[in-house]
């Protein structure tokens, strides 16, 4: 709680902003009625025209509510209002712009206020090309944004902190966790909530073709929809892992927990409905199996959400999540539920009928392979893939439900039960754009992809050679084994070339298939480009991790050190100023040379005094991007300290360091009158260090701690050109001291990774995201011509 | 014939739908089987497994850090308030003194409870000086 003469100077809170804060309120509350007058407008029986004009507005204006709302608070943020709690919490009147503008997300109320105006964007949108589908499209869409208007009206973030009943505006608010402040947390958030908000149209779409009770016509509409949706849900996914591996500090970009599994899970699933709906748009089939898909994407992505926010996950995740307001989670819950049962309730009484009744005649071939089938396949994987990920991130979830001690599924586990799902996905990616949708013999499809797999042999060829010939730092060590179901274990280059080899061929076939159908249907190619992508991020990950070198160094200032194959030279801070090392663009600079070239590595390092006045030092990793792979400089913070204070009694003695470092306490002397300025008391030390040639030396050494007009200083004794001696205290009681040991310069610890290909993550995202947008452009409605229905997406 | 093709089609239906909840169940099944149990201070010294996830907070006095050698020691205390020593060794953590609540990833050996990760948990920066809302300062 603040000290109650500290908010005296705070001035009364601008009027302007009070304004804005019941503005905002307001704006919601009218969101939350412009969607209800949308949804009785549709939802009744008999419409006149004025009702259903009232409510295609009603649907727009509560967006537009929304959307003021938003700019509410982001005004507030911008503008330091830290009168309110929320933008105490997540604002800071020192850092950038773009920080006070990423705060509005940072928090529960603001990410919620975002995921509504994200969602209300592609409702608006989506609705308008709805066609016979608008009503009950409308009817769904705004019943959930009601919902969520709902939890912003009970948990909002207009919320003002009255002191005595007055509205004062701190100086100062909590800020941004300092891990939080990097670049991505401005574009990451907004990337990932757009594909969140899009969810939402499959979902209501799904709904509403029940409810018109047209199963057929809506698949061209929601289509593109879901190729967006995957399209930027995926991208948000990797910049997530991007922010991950440039902050973090341990080299990877994916650790499933289960903040990213909560997207994940939801993408695969869109994913999986985009390919059934190809399969419907072609073969007019599927119509059950689609509506049954169209809902999982949206109910998932509520459930992860209900499940992160709960406070079931507490000790699973690293991340710390804010629990909802009781209430706000309450109403969550209850429509997580009576989404899930609504959508499948309305599926099994009326979707599955309605499906049986335009599904055609069985005439999928007996024999040989046709497109369907692997897409069957493919589909079955995809969700089996998701399923698996959804229960992984659910077991302490059930188990909690169960009455059962929680339990932890780990990053090891994950990853031996997907890569499963992981390799025939890539080989059908591969396959699938070779096979027609009629009859095709096993012997033909080998015919079409044998050129394929010569390539794919001969390209693998080449990687045997990168891994034969790698330089001698880098070189792999090729006796490491990985652990294996069943404990077994594999040997790792074998493994990793078998995963690279499936990802050279789903690579491979996607670029033949271009090259084939590029002049024929140039805007066809999306899909294509897609599965490359995915591919080439795939590849990126394997062998970037697989292959990963790691060395430690410590490196005194001065000194200079060696690992793998870089020579390194601390060379001191960015920032020369007088308490430089306190800015925030604080760098430490390292200079790395080896014989192909160098380059500077700039960690960032800079000092926080924490809430308990102690030194807090913040590091960031460098990461030195090369064509074929990366330097991942991970800065620990630097280590002044030999050890903790040691306590001694007079005559006794202390071993440090593992015995190298002995010290011994001979007791106290005083100069001068106790309690005078001027007065020191002189510890007597005879400390013995073993030095590197082994041989023991003993110094003496007397630190003293001396009274001044400022307080009580320590003044510093030298024992060696390495380390210096302080007293930290004393305790005339027991006759003992605080001693502390120092290094004379500081000690940089070093995690230098070597990470080969990280340069295919980057691609294979860019390329994921690209082939997405084109394929949503390619597949817009008013453009898609019939007859180009069949040409393979 | 139609009849024929209809029942071919549900008997593939069926057995893609068994095959598929039997895959499920046998993933449930390996995810819950093979998760690490959380435990407190008294199931850890019961239990001789590794991959004990021991949960609770930090007695911030005990801190002791090395740096160096990639080493922290603390005392860790449960919800139950019983206290046990943690020796930590493993990736640099430097945020441990910010550090709230603490899942340690390890076994016990003597009575100690030895660590390969710490998952740390850190509150917000300055929650605890939130100002007050309506009540008396």
């Amino acid at each position: 709680m603040l000290e109650a003469a500290a908010h005296q100077h705070w001035p009364s809170a601008p009027a302007w902003a009070v304004d804005a804060g019941i503005l905002g309120k307001t704006l919601i509350l009218l969101a939350l009625a412009f969607f209800l007058t949308s949804i009785l407008g549709w939802a009744l029986p008999k419409r006149t025209r004025l009702m259903e004009v009232a409510a295609k507005w009603g649907f727009v204006l509560g967006g537009v509510m929304l959307f003021g709302a938003f700019i509410c608070l982001g005004t507030l943020f911008a503008n330091d209002q830290f009168e309110y709690t929320y933008v105490f919490s997540h604002g800071d009147a020192e850092t950038a712009m773009k920080y006070k503008i990423a705060g509005i997300w940072s928090g529960q109320q603001g990410s919620f206020l975002l995921w509504a105006c994200t969602s209300s964007i592609f409702g608006i949108f989506a609705a308008r090309k709805a066609g016979i589908y608008r009503r009950w499209f409308t009817v769904a869409y705004a019943t959930f944004l009601g919902m969520l208007c709902g939890i912003l009206a009970y948990e909002t973030p207009f919320e003002m902190a009255r002191l005595h009943g007055q509205a004062l505006l701190p100086p100062q608010g909590a800020g941004l966790t300092a891990s939080l402040q990097n670049y991505w947390v401005t574009i990451h958030p907004p990337t990932i909530f757009m594909g969140f908000g899009s969810l939402t149209v499959a979902f209501a779409f799904g709904l509403a073709a029940m409810f018109t009770r047209n199963v057929v016509d809506w698949v061209p509409l929601v289509r593109p929809w879901v190729i967006l949706s995957t399209a930027i849900l995926g991208l948000g996914l990797c910049m997530g892992g991007f922010w991950a591996y440039e902050t973090l500090g341990w080299g990877g970009f994916w650790m499933w927990d289960p903040v990213e599994n909560v997207s994940f899970v939801p993408w695969i699933f869109s994913a999986t409905l985009l390919h059934g709906l190809i399969v419907q748009v072609a073969r007019k089939r599927w119509y059950s199996g689609n509506l049954a898909m169209a809902g999982l994407p949206f109910v998932t992505f509520c459930y992860g959400t209900f499940l992160t926010r709960s406070g079931f996950l507490g000790d699973a995740s690293v991340h710390s999540f804010a629990e909802m307001n009781r209430v706000a989670l309450w109403i969550l819950a209850v429509f997580v539920v009576l989404g899930t049962l609504g959508y499948y309730g309305v599926y099994a009484f009326l979707g599955a009928r309605l499906a049986k009744m335009v599904s055609g005649p069985d005439d999928a071939p007996a024999r040989g392979v046709n497109r369907e089938g692997l897409y069957l396949s493919g589909v079955l994987l995809l969700s089996g893939l998701s399923a698996a990920v959804a229960i992984g991130m659910s077991v302490p979830f059930f188990m909690s439900l169960a009455n059962q001690k929680p339990k932890a599924v780990e990053e090891w586990l994950y990853h031996r039960v997907v890569v499963w799902f992981f390799v025939p996905v890539l080989i059908m990616m591969g396959l699938a754009p070779f096979v027609s949708w009629r009859k095709m013999g096993w012997l033909q499809l080998l015919n079409r992809v044998l050129n394929v797999i010569f390539l794919t042999i001969g390209l693998l060829g080449c990687v045997l050679i990168a891994i034969k010939f790698a330089p001698g730092a880098i070189a792999i060590d090729q006796s490491q084994r990985i652990p294996f179901p069943l404990k077994l274990w594999a040997p790792l280059v074998p493994w990793m070339l078998v995963l690279i080899s499936v990802c050279l061929f789903c690579l491979v076939a996607n670029v033949w298939r271009i090259v084939e159908t590029v002049r024929r249907a140039p805007f066809s190619v999306g899909g294509f480009i897609a599965h490359i992508g995915v591919a080439t991020l795939m590849a990126g990950l394997i062998i970037s991790r697989g292959f990963e070198h790691r060395e430690r160094v410590d490196l005194q200032e001065g000194d200079v050190a060696s690992a793998l194959g870089y020579t390194i030279t601390f060379r001191g801070m960015s920032n020369q100023e007088e308490q430089g090392v306190f800015q925030r663009d604080n760098k430490a600079l390292f200079e790395m040379d080896s014989k192909d070239g160098g380059f500077t590595a700039r960690p960032g390092l800079y000092y926080e005094i924490s809430s308990d006045e102690q030194l807090k030092p913040i590091v960031w990793p460098h990461v030195e991007h090369m064509p074929t792979y990366d330097i991942y400089f991970s800065l620990n913070p630097p280590v002044l300290d030999v050890d903790d204070p040691q306590s001694i009694p007079a005559g006794g003695t202390s071993e440090l360091a593992k015995g190298e470092i002995k010290i011994k306490y001979n007791g106290v002397k005083r100069e001068g009158q106790p309690g005078k300025v001027g007065t020191k008391f002189i510890a007597n030390l005879d400390i013995a260090v073993t030095g590197a040639d082994g041989v023991v030396r003993t110094h003496h050494a007397e630190p003293s701690m001396e009274i001044t007009p400022n307080g009580i200083a320590k003044n510093q004794a030298p024992v060696d050109d390495q380390l210096a001696v302080t007293m930290e205290g004393m305790n005339v009681g027991q006759g003992s001291a605080m001693i502390q040991m120092h290094f004379t310069r500081a000690i940089y610890p070093i995690d230098l990774y070597y990470k080969p290909m990280t340069i295919l993550v980057w691609l294979g995202a860019g390329v994921t995201a690209l082939g997405g947008v084109l394929a949503a452009l390619y597949r817009r409605p008013a453009k898609t011509a019939p007859e180009r229905e069949d040409v393979a997406a | 014939m139609g009849v024929r093709m209809a029942s071919k089609v549900k008997l593939g239906a069926v057995v893609t739908v068994v095959v598929a909840l039997g895959a499920m169940l046998a993933i449930g099944f390996t995810f819950v089987e093979n998760a690490n149990p959380y435990v407190d201070v008294e199931q850890a010294l019961a239990n001789t497994g590794d991959g004990l996830h021991l949960l609770g907070s930090i007695d911030k006095k005990s801190v002791h850090s090395n740096p160096l050698q990639r080493e922290i020691s603390f005392d860790l205390v449960d919800a139950k308030g019983k206290t046990m020593h943690v020796d930590y060794h493993g990736e640099a953590i430097s945020n441990i003194n910010e550090a709230d609540k603490v899942v340690a990833v390890g076994h016990v050996k003597d009575g100690v409870f030895l660590s390969d990760k710490l998952n740390i948990k850190c509150p917000s920066k300055y929650e605890d000086k939130r100002p007050d809302a309506g009540k008396p300062a």
